[in-house]
């Protein structure tokens, strides 16, 4: 069990390879040393208390069922940004245990026993959680391992509120050595939540299985991983070399120079393309006459996170925030929504994070919403309908809990780091609307005292059909600045969605009209010296970088997965040689023409890296 | 939490309308444990009626995430689920349709 004090092990001799079976729950190589995280003890003496003190250890018990809540409750939010697969496995689980912190029998037995039983906080909530899993034991059901689940995750939450009572330490994740691999008795779901992938090499743990929570969730992580490896925590020492195989399921402990090699191997297969990327990343996206381009990556799950420092981008250019409100019954409050942004808006240390606010328009993934009046009936033409700012503003509510919720988060970043992104605005009282809301958001929770950056982050408006587009010059008016989505702008414009395979054949973003309205957007933007920027797949394509950058656009958000190339290219190009070469294009009317030339000075750029 | 976990159920009183009862057979590998439990509970609150779950010889309210848990019912455990009240009919429907689903885990 984890909560023994670790056992002083003998001293060993020269060291022999120890390798180790376990099951493989997520690919990939690592060696490193060995990280482990035994926790602290929560044991504690059994506490008798005097009748005076009663009130106190009450009060002792409710705060730590307080804590416990916020911690459950924050891992939930966590949990809110990783992929659907790790959601749908820790969500529930975490919900349960809120239950459980909430007035469940746990926690009236608990207050109980402090009461009648004359014990202290600790010990009542012990005492409460083993009579708990008494009973669940208790029961004659052919599986017993079920039962036993059943009662490891009542004395999981107990562990939490005893931890919280006596103030030990959780399980430090945040310390551990970059390039360690973590090795424990076993992780709980609560634990994978909080690993940083970008410091651990890898993970193996005694127990555990390949369906776990927490497989599940080393898996969505990406840190190659080894459950259910008996043994290993005896035979492994802190500092000890490790490699591990997560894709066969193979521990070594001490390896062989031959298994090291082996392993290194695999690794370099395994990182070449990572490597590559790594390179690339530490050079500035510089045109050869040296203009400068921002390079910006969408964001829609906390698991990319990683992904963007490594592709280099430089800022995330559209945080979709619909994730946020999905997977749950009720709407995210202030707090939530804080909470999820913060955690990304510091991820990024300083870099901006545009936020876009929630672009929904009656799609059943959101059942918060379905569900009310807020949308009585998907309309028959939905891509025309109440969606994005729209249904905000006949909904206001929403929109100032995610403004406040951005402006808490951006009075706790640096200046800059936080902007705001409208969806959807096809006139420009929408946004001065919009702005007033803002306004008076920010002067309602600076009533309240909190931290508010002294200029508030710029509102910015998406540039997603030609409506908005043809009316740039007004709009431009009332926003801080563009973001031109190019998807939908080539959908609303050639009136094709991808979606419907009969007329797919028809979308095509290099469509002179597309082109035309990206055009006289980003002008209209440039002559009112407001930022302007793409994001969509035109942005991350390496082909159309020539043509973006020639039409005066500088700033460019794509998929992490898109950044190396699209600077590889950015890095080859003249920019009055992109001017010359947009100026022709523009001048085409045939759609087929434009590819021609977009594919004929695609192949004339040099390489360059 | 509307019923005090654990308790025995209460027998209804005449007039408190119509008593619905149905037995159901868990069918999800893990049975009624916690993340599902979760669900059940998440599921019975939004419901009017009092709603009772009986399995291995225990009544535990369905809004008692404790309480389910408690029962130990695993895969193939047959659970007796009492609906009373004016939505009775629909928490049935709906708690049911939950079990039947595996809670829609496997």
């Amino acid at each position: 069990m984890k909560t023994e004090a670790p056992k002083p092990k003998p001293a060993r001799a020269k060291p022999h390879e120890v390798a180790l079976a376990g099951i493989p729950v997520a690919p990939g190589f690592a060696i490193g040393s060995v990280f482990d995280t035994t926790e602290q003890p929560t044991e504690a003496p059994r506490r008798q208390i005097a009748p005076p003190a009663i009130e106190a250890e009450r009060l002792r018990l409710a705060a730590s069922v307080a804590l416990s809540r916020k911690q459950v409750i924050k891992l939930r939010n966590r949990i809110g940004i990783l992929p659907e697969e790790a959601q749908e496995e820790l969500g529930p689980l975490l919900d349960a245990y809120a239950m459980m912190l909430g007035n469940s029998r746990l926690i009236r037995g608990a207050r109980k026993r402090i009461e009648t039983d004359l014990l202290g906080a600790e010990t009542a909530v012990a005492d409460e959680a083993e009579a708990i899993a008494a009973i669940i034991l208790a029961n004659r059901d052919d599986d017993k391992a079920g039962l036993t689940r059943r009662a490891t995750e009542v004395r999981e939450i107990a562990r939490r509120l005893t931890r919280n009572i006596l103030g030990k330490a959780f399980r430090s994740l945040k310390d551990i050595p970059e390039g360690s691999i973590l090795i424990a008795e076993e992780l709980t779901p609560s634990d994978a939540a909080l690993l940083d992938p970008s410091r651990i090499a890898g993970v193996a743990t005694d127990e555990g299985g390949a369906d776990g929570h927490t497989a599940i969730m080393l898996r969505a992580l990406g840190i190659p991983s080894v459950v259910a490896c008996t043994g290993l925590t005896e035979a492994a020492r802190r500092g000890d070399t490790l490699a591990i195989d997560g894709s066969a399921g193979r521990v070594f402990i001490h390896p062989t120079p031959a298994t090291l090699a082996a392993i290194r191997d695999k690794i370099a297969a395994f990182a070449k393309e990572r490597a590559k990327l790594g390179k690339l990343r530490r050079l500035p996206a510089q045109t050869t006459d040296g203009e400068m381009v921002e390079l910006h990556a969408n964001l829609e799950i906390l698991q990319e996170l990683p992904l963007i420092a490594q592709a280099g981008a430089q800022g995330v250019g559209l945080l979709r925030t619909e994730f946020l409100f999905m997977n749950r019954d009720d709407l995210p409050g202030e707090d939530d929504q804080l909470a999820a942004y913060t955690q990304i808006v510091e991820a990024l240390a300083g870099d901006p994070v545009t936020i876009r606010v929630l672009d929904w328009g009656g799609e059943k993934n959101i059942e918060a919403l379905s569900e009310t009046d807020a949308y009585t009936h998907a309309g028959p033409n939905p891509a025309l309908g109440l969606r994005g700012l729209r249904m905000l503003l006949k909904r206001p509510e929403l929109l100032e809990t995610q403004f406040a919720a951005i402006l808490r988060t951006a009075g706790m970043a640096p200046e800059g780091a936080v902007r705001v992104l409208l969806p959807m605005v096809t006139i420009p009282d929408e946004v001065k609307q919009t702005r007033e809301i803002y306004e008076r958001v920010a002067r309602r929770l600076r009533r309240r005292g909190e931290r508010l950056p002294e200029k508030l982050p710029m509102l910015g408006v998406m540039i997603e059909t030609p409506g908005a587009a043809l009316a740039a010059d007004a709009i431009a008016l009332e926003a801080d600045f563009f973001a031109i989505g190019t998807n939908d702008l080539a959908m609303y414009t050639l009136a094709v969605d991808r979606a419907e395979a009969d007329v797919a054949h028809l979308y095509d973003p290099l469509h002179p009209a597309v082109l035309r309205l990206v055009q006289f957007a980003t002008e209209a933007a440039l002559r009112l010296r407001i930022p302007v920027s793409v994001c969509g797949e035109m942005a991350g394509n390496p082909k159309l970088v020539p043509l973006l950058l020639g039409l005066g656009i500088r700033c460019l958000s794509m998929n992490a997965a898109s950044l190396p190339r699209v600077k590889q290219a950015v890095r080859a190009l003249d920019i009055t040689d992109c001017a010359r070469f947009a100026r022709r294009v523009m001048e085409q009317s045939d759609p087929t023409r434009i590819h021609e030339l977009v594919e004929d000075f695609a192949a004339r750029v040099p390489e360059r890296s | 939490m509307s019923a005090e976990e654990g308790a025995p159920a209460a027998t209804p009183p005449a007039d408190a309308g119509m008593t619905l009862r149905r037995t159901l057979t868990i069918c999800n590998s893990r049975g009624l444990h916690a993340r599902a439990a979760a669900k059940l509970v998440t599921l019975a609150e939004r419901f009017a009626c009092s709603l009772t779950i009986h399995a291995n010889g225990q009544s535990v309210p369905a809004c008692s995430i404790m309480g389910l848990m408690m029962l130990g019912a695993g895969k193939g455990a047959s659970v007796t689920i009492e609906a009373e009240g004016w939505d009775a009919r629909e928490a049935m429907e709906a708690v049911a349709g939950l079990i039947e689903a595996g809670f829609n885990e496997d």
